[in-house]
């Protein structure tokens, strides 16, 4: 598995994750929970469908 | 008078105003100790100030442009980014070479991933230049700012500069390099803008030098005399008349029309290409049901293709009825409801 800083726009796309793979996201401090949970919903819904 | 490909149609006249080249390093310089700290900071300021002025160019747009130029400020801010470049430059390497390698590392790791991954290195690259430019105090590369309308010059346009062009702000356009299929000359035909691409001598063209692009002629003339403006003005003005009056739905000439075949739908949905196979069973699953169909009855098109390619959508070039068509129907062709 490799990590990248979520913060860092280019080192997140350098991750190369494709359709279909599994994405493990971690944060931590104040309103950790819910961050992680809002990017999680973000990324399980297809971002490329109209809205 | 310059002579290339003229693209698209009509004319228009307006002052030329260059985009920049990309910067040229010079060979790589060892920094000496006590430039170290002020290199740093010029680098990291360099970066913020690029990002800067596109989030501020992102707040006047809407749309594609604005989210280009917002994604790029958020790459050309990323902490990331300027560490690995401060790092380099404590190493003892030069600024210009500490952005260009701290770029290049992120552009090959995006090359590495492949497909549309390895498609955002213009992006980089684009980023890379112009913070090198900001760096060294020379011209920004990319699309000029000029706050008023103008005919974009270039040796080409690159795809990030196409999708930012305003088109209440660009005229025409001008390059030095392309043919009838480039990028510039699909952008000009969508823009309904007049186009001169592949005009070999394009380069000479001062900033704020009027030209007058005429598509149909393939010519860019400089320095146009009033009345020659007037007169192209005056015959661009009757062409959009002219094509002002043809309305109504288009038709071919024998009324049989099949719509666009819109393959890429096979490529939605999924991570990898589909094989040869495939795509020759589905084309040909379509194809048969138009057997027969080519010389009498109304056509049917095929609008749209389930991202999942369990079921299409027709619709009837005679009497535009759509329905949706299982799959599982495919050998029986479409319902015969309106043929």
């Amino acid at each position: 598995m490799r990590g990248s800083p979520a913060r860092s726009l280019p080192s997140v796309l350098t991750l190369g994750a494709k359709h279909g793979e599994s994405l493990v996201l971690a944060a931590e401090g104040e309103g950790a929970r819910a961050a992680v949970e809002e990017l999680a919903a973000l990324v399980a819904r297809d971002l490329d469908a109209q809205e | 008078m310059l002579t290339g490909i003229g693209i698209g149609a009509g004319n228009a006249a307006g002052p030329a105003a260059r985009l920049a080249p990309a910067p040229v390093l010079s060979a790589p310089r060892t920094l000496a100790s006590a430039e170290v700290p002020g290199e740093a900071a010029a680098v990291r300021a360099a970066l913020r100030e690029v990002a800067t002025d596109l989030a501020e160019r992102a707040a006047t747009v809407t749309g594609a442009a604005a989210e280009v130029l917002s994604a790029n400020a958020m790459t050309a801010a990323d902490p990331a980014l300027a560490d690995r470049a401060a790092a380099l430059v404590l190493d003892g390497t030069d600024g210009a070479h500490a952005l260009t390698g701290a770029f290049g590392e992120f552009r090959a790791a995006l090359v590495a991933a492949g497909g549309y991954f390895a498609e955002r290195v213009a992006d980089l690259d684009d980023l890379r230049d112009r913070s090198v430019a900001r760096l060294l105090g020379l011209p920004m590369p990319g699309l000029p700012v000029p706050g008023h309308p103008y005919v974009p010059v270039a040796e080409d346009l690159a795809p990030a500069d196409t999708a930012l062009l305003d088109p209440g702000e660009v005229l025409a356009l001008v390059t030095e390099r392309g043919g009838p299929t480039s990028h510039t000359s699909i952008l000009a035909k969508a823009l309904r803008l007049p186009a001169g691409v592949g005009c070999a001598d394009a380069g000479a063209l001062a900033d704020g030098r009027t030209v007058l692009v005429d598509a149909a002629a393939g010519t860019v003339a400089t320095d146009p005399t009033p009345q020659a403006v007037t007169a192209a003005a005056e015959r661009e003005r009757l062409r959009r008349e002219r094509a002002g009056r043809a309305h109504g739905p288009g038709r071919t000439a024998d009324g049989e029309g099949v719509g666009l075949f819109r393959t890429e739908f096979l490529y939605l949905d999924r991570a990898e290409a589909p094989s040869v196979a495939e795509q020759t069973d589905a084309y040909r699953t379509v194809f048969a049901a138009f057997a027969g169909r080519w010389g009498g009855g109304h056509a049917h098109a095929v609008s749209a293709w389930g991202a999942t390619m369990t079921w299409w959508t027709w619709t009837c070039a005679g009497c535009a009825t759509s329905w949706p068509w299982p799959k599982s129907a495919a050998s029986s062709g479409p319902p015969a409801a309106c043929t």
